[in-house]
């Protein structure tokens, strides 16, 4: 500390010790929240990633990571779904054969039967297991950057863009978050399976995970929790790439549940059950119960 | 359905009886903590109402407050200010006077709204770093309008300079020009300690500081570069009073 520090530090606690409390006007508290409301916060000042930016990324630390393996590696088994490594990169890459369909790009197989996300792909699982698992990963990057070739075009109007998605109305820009979520969950799944600690994406990357993931869940209980309770809700994620999110009907608030912005992405990607979910959830806990379900909806 | 937040969501307010902090907080009354509310009375300082352990931890409410500040969460933000602006009211008061208090307590929570991660836990409490931003808006506030009078004191003695059917703006104008043209026929150092110490009113010291200088180094400068400004100014002085 300088002396200047150290004369300001001395100049404060004086401050402290002398000043006592004097009541603001009472209309400041008022004026502060209102000019607050019209302030960007740290978390909305944080640019987050565009979707090919997070698909592109999170695709290339999967590879990255998978390139790393040695052949005694690719037989360990990944939680949560007991596969073995090599089973895990084939369903990965069948999982993108599949979205490359979904976006009407060509690929070398029969269209997929997208029913079931789990079983998507199977056959092309099966069959890469009587091949080196390098093999597999290679055919998986090829078909990801043949994909990013085309991601300029797809994402031209990727929000208002539909797809088909295991079902589901999807917007071209939401899938390829979507899919970047999805490397980022099984690289994880293979960092817990070789023993090293798992990794966070960049606040940009999360934050445009999170955000998209949040913004729809008004949408998803409509669909398919048409019975769950609702309400407005205050979804608050904290840390970096986290933010603040007002969700529901409007009026009355009913629910603020406050958690980490990792904790709530993992939640989502079934990596952290409900229960363990580490969030302060004030109000209607039923509300932020139903918000977790219908988030975990789009679980890979 | 995506809802922008607005303020008036915190308008209401509740009071909460808290346990007595077992932490030693001069000038917090902690028994009774005023809240930012929801409809149902659930609150931002929910984890310190409703955890004993908790309630314990201040700096643990602090952290969380200020994370929760930082993902933009307003209801974070007043229930610091709940907790915390009675004190920085009652630091700014003292320093700048009941005119410029308020001011000054709102631009401080506006700081940590803007500026959240600037806030160390490691360094010290959140009350601590409050009253240090307090004291700083403080001493700013107390410059400027130092400055405004000294320019109103200047602009008062300057009165017979202005010629009886001169244009003020345009004289105003010319003025501003020709210190401009002087200060940039200035050396670096010498107009640096000028802007430094005029412009954005550190002391000797603190200019010695920033430059990296030995203080009667920056005074030096400061002393020739105003000589310099003064005779740069000189000619146009003349023709004013011509």
């Amino acid at each position: 500390m300088t002396n200047s520090q150290h004369k300001v530090a001395a100049e404060v606690a004086a401050l402290l010790a002398q000043a006592g409390s004097s009541a603001p006007p009472p209309d400041l508290r008022r004026r502060l929240l209102d000019l607050v409301a019209v302030i960007p916060s740290t978390a909305d000042r944080l640019v987050p990633s565009t979707p090919s930016e997070v698909y592109e990324t999170q695709a290339k630390a999967f590879h990255d990571l998978c390139r790393s393996l040695t052949d005694d590696q690719w037989g360990l088994v990944a939680a949560p779904y007991d596969w073995s490594l090599h089973e895990l990169v084939s369903h990965v890459f069948g999982g993108e054969v599949y979205t490359a369909q979904a976006l009407g790009l060509p690929t070398d197989y029969e269209p997929l039967d997208g029913s079931n996300h789990l079983t998507t792909g199977a056959d092309i699982t099966a069959a890469h297991q009587v091949l080196a698992p390098k093999e597999t990963l290679a055919a998986c990057r090829k078909r990801v950057q043949a994909t990013i070739k085309h991601l300029p075009e797809l994402t031209v109007d990727g929000d208002n863009t539909f797809v088909e998605y295991h079902g589901w109305p999807f917007p071209v820009n939401a899938l390829l978050i979507a899919r970047g979520f999805e490397f980022w969950t099984h690289a994880d799944d293979i960092r817990r399976a070789i023993g090293t600690t798992v990794e966070n994406p960049t606040p940009n990357d999360l934050r445009a995970m999170s955000s998209t993931s949040v913004q729809n869940l008004d949408l998803v209980i409509a669909l398919a929790f048409p019975e769950a309770p609702t309400g407005t809700t205050r979804i608050v994620l904290t840390g970096a790439g986290g933010g603040t999110f007002d969700i529901g009907p409007g009026g009355e608030r009913v629910t603020t549940a406050i958690l980490d912005v990792v904790d709530y992405c993992r939640m989502t990607a079934r990596r952290l059950e409900v229960d363990n979910l580490p969030a302060d959830i004030n109000g209607d806990r039923s509300v932020a119960t139903a918000l977790w379900n219908a988030a975990r909806v789009f679980a890979m | 359905m995506i809802r922008t937040k607005t303020g008036s969501e915190q308008e209401s307010q509740v009071h909460v009886q808290r346990k007595p902090c077992s932490l030693n907080l001069p000038g917090t009354k902690w028994e009774n903590v005023r809240t930012s509310s929801l409809s149902t009375a659930e609150t931002s300082a929910r984890p310190l109402v409703a955890s004993g352990a908790v309630t314990d931890d201040i700096a643990v409410w602090e952290q969380t407050m200020v994370a929760r500040v930082a993902a933009g969460d307003s209801d974070a933000l007043a229930a610091i200010y709940d907790q915390y602006a009675p004190l920085i009211h009652g630091i700014a008061r003292r320093l700048v006077g009941d005119e410029g208090a308020s001011d000054v307590c709102q631009e401080v929570f506006i700081a940590l709204w803007r500026q959240p991660d600037r806030f160390d836990s490691q360094r010290g409490s959140l009350r601590t770093f409050l009253a240090t931003i307090a004291r700083r808006r403080s001493v700013d506030a107390l410059r400027q309008s130092g400055r405004r009078e000294a320019r109103e004191v200047k602009a008062s003695t300057m009165v017979p300079m202005v010629a009886p059917n001169c244009d003020e703006a345009a004289l105003a104008e010319v003025a501003a020009g020709r210190i401009r043209q002087a200060m940039a026929s200035l050396p670096d150092e010498q107009r640096k300690a000028i802007e430094l110490a005029y412009m954005q009113g550190l002391t000797f010291r603190q200019v010695a500081e920033v430059t990296g200088t030995p203080e009667g180094t920056a005074k030096s400068r400061l002393r020739l570069g105003l000589a310099r400004l003064a005779a740069a100014m000189e000619p146009e002085m003349t023709v004013e009073w011509a």
